[in-house]
């Protein structure tokens, strides 16, 4: 395979203009993506984790710096349906059954056929495939996520962006789940970045994680995380696992001390 | 996680079928009962001229002993009301999509519909006559009139009201303009679209009562304007009567209809 990054991000700034005041959410991010790997990002709330994951998916234009996907920009790999997106909010047309939910990205690509097929392996592969003819609210915050997850994968993207996709969920839930995400990620080669606020789902699911820190966001540092796959619930248990958490704990905390500095804003309110 | 909504569901219809029953029926109906009870007590003790207030029982005799005249008359009024929603449901809806296009859009066409809902409602009354005659075209034509404005406002409302993650997931997936429209805000806007039908059909049955009362030799708008000048106040409280039940049957359709098509919607859950 391919050794070149999937994703690069070199010195991205993206400024946010709130009503006159500029706002900097991301203060040249350098980032690499391998092609293939599992990169989680965290930090506290307004780090510009979001911005980042909407810049990657060409969703907002940046302020300046190089975001290239498949050594395109991400508006290009984007209309090339390379790009899967999965938001907190599972987003799933209310009007619309399971299977037409997850039908849509097909749908749109091609005008109105769809292969009923493709849909019902992505269904059976999110264990919905008995859940095709419900709808959203009639099923349980996982199962809406699984449809989700479902429609995100019917455009076989190469690149998956996850935005806080399990943040909705329970506890319980939501730690099945990442093992759950794991299976239907893994042997697929597809890239995957994650956004989140929970260190032990980073590290639980990365091969590596990049901390950022907040006011402007920036990446503070990145943690590669060296445990085996498949990964499963038993390592949760581990000196390894441990060690990764504090490390991703240590670096957040260091963020945490450095307190709240001048956001760079043009002017105080 | 695997709970069975279908389980949960048959309990709820049951429940939704025999409570209501009870509830929505019967107390209303005990209630109207014993209003025409002391009614008919009150006219009869008092003695009460029948050309001041009838007593229930003359408006009774008066409806039953010639049903096919009221009959014949509110399918005129019923056929104004609904062709009158009808059209100016279709020109408001049209209209609304047309303004949701763009902001330049909305503020060269929102003046010209405001202009049609200040003026008031008699003016136009007048001034189709004056066009179209005396036949049910200026009738149609002023229910049409009453229906438009509510109608346009709240689709236009519902047609704006997508929210954000609905949005990126459309952008996500490089969906057109076109198909935004035809899979997201369309479908979107069908629970405002009801709210206000839920308010223009009763003012189209009132807009075609008016038209009728002050231009029509038929329907239930022309019976009250000559009962009324006979005195025959039988005949008048029996075709507010006639109106009234059209009124609430109409209004129970609306509602039977709008649980059908928004099943999904959450104020049906």
């Amino acid at each position: 395979m391919d050794k070149t990054p999937h994703v690069v991000v070199r010195e991205l700034t993206h400024v946010y203009d709130v009503s006159g005041v500029s706002l900097i959410a991301l203060d040249k991010v350098d980032l690499e993506v391998a092609r293939g790997s599992f990169l989680s990002v965290i930090g506290p709330s307004g780090a510009g984790k979001t911005t980042l994951l909407k810049v990657l998916g060409g969703l907002i234009d940046h302020t300046s710096g190089t975001v290239e996907i498949d050594g395109t920009a991400p508006e290009g790999a984007r209309r090339r349906n390379r790009i899967g997106f999965v938001f907190q909010d599972p987003a799933l047309l209310p009007w619309r059954t399971v299977t037409d939910n997850v039908a849509l990205p097909l749908e749109i690509a091609n005008g109105q056929g769809h292969g009923p097929d493709t849909v019902e392996g992505h269904l059976r592969a999110v264990g919905l495939a008995a859940f095709g003819s419900y709808y959203p609210h009639q099923l349980s915050g996982g199962m809406k996520q699984r449809a989700a997850f479902a429609r995100a994968l019917a455009s076989a993207p190469a690149l998956l962006l996850l935005d806080e996709p399990l943040g909705s969920l329970d506890e319980i839930t939501r730690t099945h789940m990442r093992f759950e995400l794991l299976r239907l990620w893994e042997g697929t080669g597809r890239t995957v970045v994650l956004v989140t606020h929970s260190v032990p789902e980073a590290v639980m699911m990365s091969d590596e994680v990049a901390v950022m820190s907040s006011g402007p966001g920036r990446i503070l540092r990145n943690i590669p995380i060296e445990m085996p796959r498949p990964r499963d619930d038993a390592m949760e248990g581990s000196s390894i696992f441990a060690e990764h958490v504090l490390k991703v704990r240590e670096s957040l905390a260091l963020e945490g001390h450095r307190g709240p500095t001048a956001t760079g804003a043009g002017s105080p309110a | 996680m695997t709970r069975s909504p279908r389980s949960t569901r048959t309990e709820a219809r049951l429940g939704s079928i025999i409570r209501p029953a009870a509830g929505r029926l019967l107390l209303p109906a005990l209630v109207l009962g014993l209003i025409v009870t002391i009614w008919e007590v009150w006219t009869r003790l008092a003695d009460v001229p029948v050309y001041i207030v009838p007593a229930p029982s003359a408006v009774g005799s008066r409806l039953l002993g010639e049903p096919a005249f009221f009959a014949g008359h509110a399918a005129s009024t019923l056929s104004v009301a609904i062709g009158g929603w009808a059209l100016g449901s279709a020109v408001a809806i049209l209209y609304a999509a047309i303004m949701s296009q763009s902001q330049l859009l909305e503020r060269a066409l929102y003046p010209l519909a405001l202009l049609v809902k200040v003026v008031p409602v008699l003016v136009w009354a007048v001034l189709f006559v004056v066009w179209f005659g005396f036949g049910p075209t200026p009738k149609v034509l002023i229910a049409a009139l009453i229906t438009f404005f509510p109608v346009l406002v709240n689709t236009l409302a519902g047609l704006r009201a997508a929210n954000a993650e609905y949005l990126d997931l459309f952008r996500s997936l490089n969906a057109s303009r076109a198909q935004v429209f035809w899979k997201l805000r369309a479908p979107g806007s069908l629970p405002y679209l009801f709210a206000a039908f839920r308010i223009a059909i009763p003012l189209a049955v009132i807009g075609a009562f008016v038209a009728e009362y002050f231009t029509g030799d038929r329907g239930i708008g022309s019976i009250i304007s000559v009962a009324h000048s006979n005195l025959d106040m039988p005949t008048v409280f029996s075709a507010v009567l006639v109106l009234a039940i059209m009124g609430i049957a109409l209004t129970a359709l609306t509602s039977y209809l709008e649980r059908r098509i928004l099943f999904w919607h959450d104020s049906f859950r």
